[in-house]
Order: C-alpha cells, then structure tokens, then sequence
C-alpha cells in the first residue's frame, strides 16, 4: 500500500469520527487537543475503525500514543511493511 | 482554558489561601472562620432557601462525606441531620464500619441500605463480569477487577484512556485494553452505584422534608470527577469551591477520624481498589489542586515551575489535561439546554 492510500484512508476514518472536519479540514499534524471532541470513546472509535480498515491490531501501549492523524498513519505503514 | 474565577469566587479566594504562589498556598489560614462560612452557608440554604427541615448526607467511609456530614451538624444540629451509609458487593470492607464510626461520632441517625439486591436486579454485576469475563476468559469469583489510566502524565504526550486490570485469585494483575463497547458498557453499569444512592438519597430527603447534601470538591467539579444524577444529584454542594488538599484541612479541624483521613482517596466502586489518582486524575491531589489554583489565578510558569518542581512542558500537559476534562465536562454543571419557543438556547450555569 502506497502511503498516499494510508493518509486517505486515515483521512477517511477521522472525517466520519469526527464530522465537522468537513467544514475545518483534515490536517495530518493537529493533535488531540486541537479538537474539541477527540476525548476517550471517539479516540477508540479511531481506533477501531483503523484497526478494522487496515485489518491490523494496535496494543494498548500503542493507541495510547496515536494522539495524531500522522502518529496514525506512522503508525499504520510500520505494521504493514512489519 | 476558561477562567471560573468570577467575582464571589474571588473573594471566596482570599478567605480561602495564603499570599503569594509556594506549594502551601491551599492552605487555609483561618480555617475556623472558613468553617464557619460553610456552616453559615448549609444553614442558610436549608432553612431559607429551600425552607427544609435538615439535611440527608450519604456517607461513604471517605473523607468528602465525613466533612460534609460534620459541616452539616455543626450548621444544623446532630437531630437535624440523617446519614445514608450504602455499600455495595464491590465496596471495600473498610468502607461501611469507617462510615458507621463517623456517623457514631457525630450523634447523627443513620439508615443503612444495602445496594447489592437492587444492583443484581439491575443485571449491573453481570453486565460487568461478562465483560471482564470475555476480555480475561480465566475470571472467576476469586478475581478482582478496575479501570486504570497510565500514570505517566507529566512524562509524555499521550491519551488519557483506561485499560482493565484484573488481579487473579493467585495474586497476578493482568492488563488489557477494552474496546469501545466494552468501555462504554462497563462504565454506563458502573454509574448505576451512583444514581441508586441518589434515588435513596432522595427518598429519606423528601420523607422527612430535608435537603440532600454534595459532597463534591473543587477538583472533582471542575473536571467532572463525579456522575451525572447520582452523586452530582444534589440540591447544594458546600465543598464544591474547596481543594482535596483543603477538604482534608478541614477534616483535621473537624475531628475526622484519622481512619477516615489517612485512608487513599478512592471511588470504591471497583472490586480491585483503585485510588482517585490511579483511576481518573493520573496526578496527586497536592498537585492537581496546585496547578488548576495556578492556571486560574493565571501564575507565571517560573513560579509554578519552582513551587512544584516541574518542569515547563510537564506542567503544559497537565494543564491541557486539566482543560480537556473541563471542557468535556461542562454538561455536569449546566442545566439541561431549554428551548425557550424563540430559537434562543437558554443554559443557565448552576454552579
């Protein structure tokens, strides 16, 4: 998977968590508290979604840190190319 | 982050600390006439405000209710005052007779009212051991279990999110990450405890034409460490602009026996003792109470820095730690949104 197809799926994921991203814009770098609704159940909703998306599993040490679209999408292309 | 402070709270401010920002800044110089503030306060309150008769307390084995319960006599009377001691199957066993010897100590009357049958028929403690069950498939009756947040706060960027411990019969803690099913369901049957006593609460208040009485503190209100309609289903919160660290102040000045005072402070509704720090704040109450009384009194990093010995980024996390949980926590303290007929959305602060 190219990381083009990474970011957009990861783009994807955070639009349907977080909807008002249509109307802010998706950035890669902007971290948790930049949002105003990225608390502990939409953060397992990311999650899961990703999870589900890339048919991977992340530990608890490793959603723990993934505090950014990037630290996904790191996150992502380290488990896929092992 | 949005700044509480508004012109009563000032003035509460300068009765409350001492000059100057140092790591003893909580603490109460006049802790008698602060007493007597608060008694004033529930005096009033009761009797003129909500024209009552007393004051029905839940007391809990910690030090929150022991004050509030103390304050309340002090204010009312011991004749005026009712003590609802509720465990439950997963409370700790210190819990009930720490409770009934504050309740003895105060001369006040107690009912005391087991949550467990009303829990079970609620399906609360199977709804929860099934979870645990499912993520631990080795649970049984000889485990205990908690949610827990990572204790490196200060240290690294990272999310605040709990992960299930469950301490086997053999005395091994195994760790595992929920999902978010799992997470919502075992926190939503965990609330249950909360409103139960509230219902109960409710019931010997309105019977004897009493008030029911908070027990909530400051860094409790302020970060929403309390459930909606149950322990937050108060009529009046006397503590709710006090400090942990000046709640326990006031402990020692009320006699609060130091069974009560010493003890870890926790939410006993965990089958595996959990303290608040452990399960939700991740930080010391010496030092929560330190930082929120520094980003609210707007206190020049290098002063906080010193008096806390921690460094600028550390105390940076914390305080966006601390605006996350109050922003995220703003309903608690809200009236429900009204719409008044005219498209205007009324939300009327009532703290």
């Amino acid at each position: 998977m190219e990381e083009n197809d990474i970011i957009n799926e990861i783009r994807k994921v955070f639009l349907s968590t977080f909807p008002e991203l249509q109307n802010q814009g998706f950035d890669l770098q902007k971290k948790q508290e930049d949002f105003e609704n990225w608390d502990s159940f939409s953060h397992l909703e990311l999650v899961e979604k990703v999870e589900s998306q890339f048919n991977l599993k992340f530990d608890f040490n490793e959603i723990v840190e993934l505090n950014s679209a990037h630290k996904f999408v790191d996150k992502v292309r380290s488990k896929i190319t092992g | 982050m949005e700044n509480l402070t508004d012109e009563s709270f000032e003035t509460h401010s300068k009765v409350l600390t001492t000059p100057g920002f140092h790591a003893d800044i909580l603490e109460i110089q006049n802790i008698e006439a602060v007493a007597g503030h608060l008694q004033d306060f529930i005096k009033s309150q009761v009797l003129n405000k909500f024209k009552r008769r007393g004051a029905v307390v839940g007391i809990s084995g910690g030090v929150d209710s022991a004050v509030t319960a103390s304050l309340c006599v002090r204010a009312l009377g011991a004749d005026k005052v009712i003590g609802l001691i509720m465990p439950e199957r997963e409370s700790h066993p210190k819990s009930q007779p720490l409770a009934e010897q504050m309740a003895k100590q105060l001369g006040i009357r107690t009912h005391y009212i087991d949550l467990t049958p009303v829990l079970y028929s609620h399906n609360m403690y199977q709804t929860k051991d099934a979870i645990v069950k499912k993520n631990f498939p080795a649970f049984d009756s000889s485990c205990k279990y908690r949610l827990v947040v990572p204790q490196d706060l200060l240290q690294r960027d990272r999310i605040n999110i709990s992960y299930l411990e469950v301490l086997d019969g053999k005395g091994q803690v195994h760790k595992m990450r929920l999902s978010l099913d799992d997470y919502s369901t075992l926190w939503a049957a965990t609330t249950m405890k909360h409103r139960t006593r509230m219902i109960n609460l409710y019931f010997h208040a309105e019977k004897n034409n009493y008030v029911v009485v908070g027990t909530t503190n400051k860094a409790e209100t302020v970060q929403g460490y309390y459930v909606k309609f149950g322990d937050g289903g108060v009529d009046l919160e006397p503590q709710a602009n006090l400090y942990k660290t000046q709640v326990y102040q006031m402990a020692d000045f009320l006699n609060v026996p130091k069974g009560i005072t010493e003890r870890k402070a926790t939410p006993d509704t965990w089958s595996y003792e959990v303290s608040d720090e452990e399960f939700f704040y991740s930080l010391p109450y010496k030092t929560l109470d330190l930082l929120w009384y520094s980003k609210e009194n707007n206190i020049p990093m290098e002063q906080v820095e010193k008096a806390l010995g921690l460094n600028k980024e550390q105390i940076e996390r914390a305080y966006k730690d601390q605006e996350r949980k109050y922003k995220a926590s703003e309903h608690l303290r809200s009236m429900p949104p009204c719409w008044d007929g005219r498209g205007i959305v009324l939300n009327t602060p009532n703290l």
